[in-house]
């Protein structure tokens, strides 16, 4: 599902295969992430992501069967994150980073939008956050 | 876990401020969720929101492998949870927290110290079962070596007996002597009615000639007989003790001089002269002692 004429005038460069959800106006920032993330999504051991704000949202997940399942995942990461930084009055969290015993993930809040990096272990994070924040 | 490697890992998660001044909060839990060390700092409620939430999201992560390292930056600080073997460690500290001192002690130090305490916990198991395994095998060897162990003295026993008079080579090795007192010590046990063996003291003399027994002193004929009226017609051997300690037992005879200045006379052959390490003059103590041998 794409809808390019939201995206159009910033031409962001979505990937073939991508989902792409919008709704409303455009958004500068979300443009510009959604250019980065579409550049480290080629970067090797990156294997999809998502991209999402109150009004819009991009998922591109290599194994497509999978996209629900990353989807909630990221959610429980955000959640359970606050929850574990709350007693520590960390409740501003800016970036979470998750790693499993075959992938991990890279969770960034940028104002009011949400991105989520998912690589290969052996992918480097560092790289993909300095990408995002350069 | 053990006391102590619960206690290791205490002392390391209270070295935690001293490495590092930007830390806030360090503890250690296990997969059951229980808190295994923890700073001083750190409350209980804290720990526990932890490892429930972290719990949690480690049941959702099977997509990617399960939950093995959570590290959430916020604006002003940082939380850094590491699995480490069967443990975790989570670590509060400020975002001004050297990367790298956090990452050698959450990445090095600590998961080398855990990987330590779980090798000596595996040492520690394997001679547990090893110490319990033990006890079978000598069994199944005391079985296998009971027979000759039996047949060897007896052998030996009939062998002494037979040569009356050896006049070189008889020899009285001492742990013959420590064998005739434990086996006695069981017979005194099992027959309660027998005794006490009364002690005499002797003056000792040497004994010369060619065809002197080497395993045989000559005592006092009075002693004899009243050792002999005591324990009936039991095989007695005699217990020979200095005054510095130095014991054996052997063969007695009565003693053939029938001077009238004999008595209180012990008469001993060179070789047990040596082993008792006494000479002419001095005196000794002798007991009898029932000869069990001869029953085997």
């Amino acid at each position: 599902m794409r809808q390019k004429n939201i995206l159009a005038q910033a031409e962001p460069e979505v990937p073939e295969g991508a989902a792409v959800i919008s709704v409303g106006d455009e958004d500068s920032a979300f443009t510009n992430l959604a250019t980065s993330l579409a550049e480290i999504r080629k970067l090797k051991g990156v294997f999809g992501y998502i991209l999402r704000n109150n009004k819009a949202a991009i998922v591109d997940i290599e194994e497509q069967e999978k996209i629900s399942a990353f989807a909630l995942l990221s959610t429980h990461i955000r959640e359970s994150s606050f929850e574990i930084g709350k007693p520590f009055n960390l409740s501003d969290v800016e970036s979470v980073l998750v790693e499993g015993k075959n992938a991990k993930v890279l969770c960034m809040s940028l104002g009011e939008n949400m991105l989520d990096v998912f690589m290969e272990k052996s992918a480097s994070d560092v790289l993909v956050t300095k990408r995002i924040l350069p | 876990m053990t006391c102590v490697q619960s206690e290791v890992l205490q002392t390391v998660v209270d070295e935690f401020a001293n490495l590092s001044s930007e830390t806030t909060s360090v503890f250690i839990f296990n997969e059951n969720g229980e808190t295994i060390a923890s700073d001083r700092v750190t409350t209980e409620d804290q720990t526990k929101s932890v490892v429930t939430s972290f719990t949690n999201l480690s049941l959702q992560s099977d997509i990617i492998g399960g939950l093995e390292n959570l590290s959430i930056q916020g604006a002003t600080s940082q939380i850094q949870i590491a699995a480490i073997e069967n443990l975790y460690l989570a670590m509060v500290s400020s975002r001004e927290a050297d990367v790298k001192i956090i990452d050698s002690l959450t990445h090095v130090l600590v998961p080398t110290i855990v990987k330590l305490l779980n090798q000596q916990l595996t040492k520690e198991d394997q001679l547990a079962e090893e110490s319990l395994e033990i006890p079978k095998e000598p069994e199944i060897e005391l079985k296998e070596e009971e027979a000759p162990v039996d047949e060897i003295p007896q052998e030996l026993e009939i062998e002494a007996t037979e040569e009356e008079e050896p006049v070189d080579d008889a020899v009285l090795p001492e742990e013959e002597s420590t064998m005739d007192d434990s086996s006695s010590e069981e017979e005194s046990s099992s027959e309660p009615l027998l005794p006490e063996p009364p002690i005499n003291q002797l003056m000792v003399e040497k004994i010369k000639g060619f065809r002197v027994p080497a395993d045989t002193v000559r005592v006092d004929s009075e002693v004899i007989a009243k050792w002999t009226e005591l324990y009936d017609e039991k095989e007695l051997l005699i217990s020979i003790q200095t005054l510095e300690g130095k014991e054996t037992t052997c063969k007695f005879r009565p003693l053939k001089d029938s001077r009238s200045n004999a008595k209180g006379i012990i008469q001993i052959p060179e070789r047990i002269l040596q082993i008792l390490e006494v000479t002419k003059g001095q005196l000794v103590m002798v007991s009898p002692e029932i000869d069990t041998s001869g029953e085997r």
